[in-house]
């Protein structure tokens, strides 16, 4: 079972290829405005490399954000044009729902990332890594008023370094094996042609109509 | 020689288009996608909106013109795309999804220059004789280009400020008419007089323009005139605006063509399909007895078409670029 995994809606670009849930490629570099000169060059690196034909994707898996809309633009758009090319099933996967699978042993895990003026996007999974709220932005004190009733060990897993007192604090790592494990049959797979980006906010024209 | 079939992708703007063209000239389908009701209800282009609609049909209209031409990508001799001018975030939908075909299908990548695109639309209709003069004017550009030979682009003057689109948008919005202005406009310039007194605008020896100046003009003059409580005369206003501007457009135009002496020229862009202008370049041409070439209207506008039409010479000399291509949303074409 092959599966390509991507995902450019924040300051890193990752591309992974794995084989059986064995990592056979993988680059994650910091190329935060450029993600378009990297992507498809590192995607075509890792087919030749391990000499794997595109059409042989099983499973093309890729962030929809929330993040950077030109930075999500950029990974939807390589992965619709080469599902919807080659009849390769596509599911996406929020980039605050990545952060999640690689750390364990919390009652709840809380993804966040950082945007201006303490304002965050976030969403929050059970120890189950059950979603209980959906991806979200607002100002952090909403999310930490929320977070003050549960009861219950809390991991806080942000895409900074910031560290929130009172709180486990994890810097972000992509586990794409784990992320595969989890979603590759739970997911429902999308028809390409209507994969989007999940901006979650909305652009500053439309909020004045 | 064997046909070449170029697949073509443009979203340098609001329009999704997807185009196969055969061997520069030949059209086989193409796929305009506008979003010009959209963006209507803003009175102009929202980049990031345009951004958003380009990124959810892109593959549709790729699937669709490949329908429409019952063709697959595996029969296109290369994969073409306009890298800029135009909006970034706009631009470089199109230039990922044509990498990634260029990637899983093999095939060589060619980043085409939206004005050489405007450029050769007219050759979907008649064959170029160079050397040749093009005035290329749209809501983005205004620009006189020497054309010695086959994509050799030598441009002798722009705009400084608007592009004669943008100025024709700005005016229709100062007096009430909706986006997209500029034909509209035109249109009523033919049921008016030219009563208003508007200054010609750069008027010099150069071959570049200024609209900036006539715009703040009837911005003034419409101020001036609700002020005192009269009425605009919208179409009296559209036909002095219209005069003026077409006028500075031609004057130079052909200077452009007596100083190097070429008996074609080309006409390019969304405003070339403005009547007054055609009628005007014309008339000058048919004196000078120089031929004339507007594309049709269909090819005003963006579309792929016209990137397949000049992505060939492209491909014909072995131009093509690696999959690193970055877009350049203020290129220059030369």
């Amino acid at each position: 079972m092959i599966c390509l995994f991507f995902d450019t809606s924040l300051e890193t670009l990752k591309v992974t290829l794995t084989k059986d849930y064995n990592i056979i490629y993988d680059k994650e570099i910091n190329s935060k405005n450029d993600h378009s000169s990297y992507l498809v060059p590192f995607i075509n690196e890792a087919f030749k490399k391990n000499n794997i034909d595109f059409k042989d994707v099983d499973k093309i898996i890729v962030g929809i954000g929330p993040g950077s809309f030109t930075g999500t633009r950029i990974s939807i758009t390589v992965a619709k044009t080469y599902a919807s090319s080659l009849n390769i099933p596509v599911i996406g996967i929020s980039s605050l729902e990545q952060m999640i699978y690689d750390v364990n042993g919390y009652d709840y895990y809380v993804p966040i990332i950082e945007e201006k003026n303490n304002n965050i996007y976030y969403s929050i999974y059970d120890k189950n890594k059950i979603r209980i709220q959906d991806d979200t932005y607002s100002n952090n004190d909403v999310l930490f008023s929320k977070l003050s009733e549960f009861n219950g060990k809390v991991a806080i897993i942000s895409n900074s370094n910031k560290i929130y007192e009172g709180y486990d604090c994890f810097n972000k790592s992509i586990n794409v094996c784990e992320i595969i494990k989890n979603i590759y049959n739970n997911n429902e797979e999308k028809n390409p042609h209507l994969l989007k980006p999940n901006y979650i906010k909305k652009i500053e024209v439309e909020e004045k109509l | 020689m064997k046909d070449v079939y170029i697949l073509a992708i443009e979203t340098s703007c609001d329009e999704t288009s997807v185009s196969i063209v055969k061997n520069g000239n030949e059209e086989i389908n193409t796929v305009v996608l506008s979003q010009i009701d959209i963006h209507k209800k803003f009175g102009g282009v929202v980049p990031e909106i345009a951004s958003r609609s380009h990124v959810e049909n892109i593959t549709i209209v790729i699937e669709e013109c490949l329908n429409n031409s019952n063709m697959k990508v595996e029969d296109m001799d290369a994969i073409a795309v306009t890298y800029g001018p135009g909006l970034a975030g706009a631009l470089i939908v199109g230039v990922e999804a044509a990498k990634t075909l260029a990637m899983i299908y093999n095939k060589p990548l060619i980043a085409v220059h939206h004005i050489a695109g405007h450029i050769y639309a007219n050759r979907l209709e008649k064959k170029l004789k160079f050397p040749l003069i093009c005035l290329v004017v749209s809501g983005g550009h205004t620009e006189i280009i020497y054309m010695k030979e086959d994509y050799s682009f030598q441009k002798l003057g722009g705009t400084l400020d608007d592009s004669v689109g943008e100025s024709y948008d700005k005016i229709a919005r100062v007096i009430g008419v909706p986006y997209p202005g500029g034909p509209i406009i035109d249109k009523y310039s033919y049921m008016g007089k030219h009563t208003y007194n508007l200054p010609v605008p750069l008027d010099d020896d150069s071959f570049n323009f200024s609209f900036s100046g006539i715009k703040s003009a009837v911005i003034n003059l419409v101020h001036n005139e609700k002020q005192r409580g009269n009425e605009i005369n919208v179409y009296d206003l559209s036909k002095s605006f219209e005069d003026v501007v077409v006028d500075i457009l031609v004057k130079k135009t052909m200077k452009a063509v007596k100083k190097y002496e070429v008996k074609e020229l080309l006409v390019a862009g969304g405003v070339s399909a403005n009547r007054f202008l055609r009628e005007t370049l014309k008339e000058e041409c048919d004196k000078q007895n120089v031929e004339l070439i507007v594309p049709e209207l269909k090819y005003c506008t963006d579309n792929a078409a016209m990137i397949a039409a000049a992505a060939y010479n492209m491909y014909l000399d072995n131009r093509f670029s690696d999959l690193d291509l970055k877009i350049k949303p203020t290129d220059k074409i030369n």
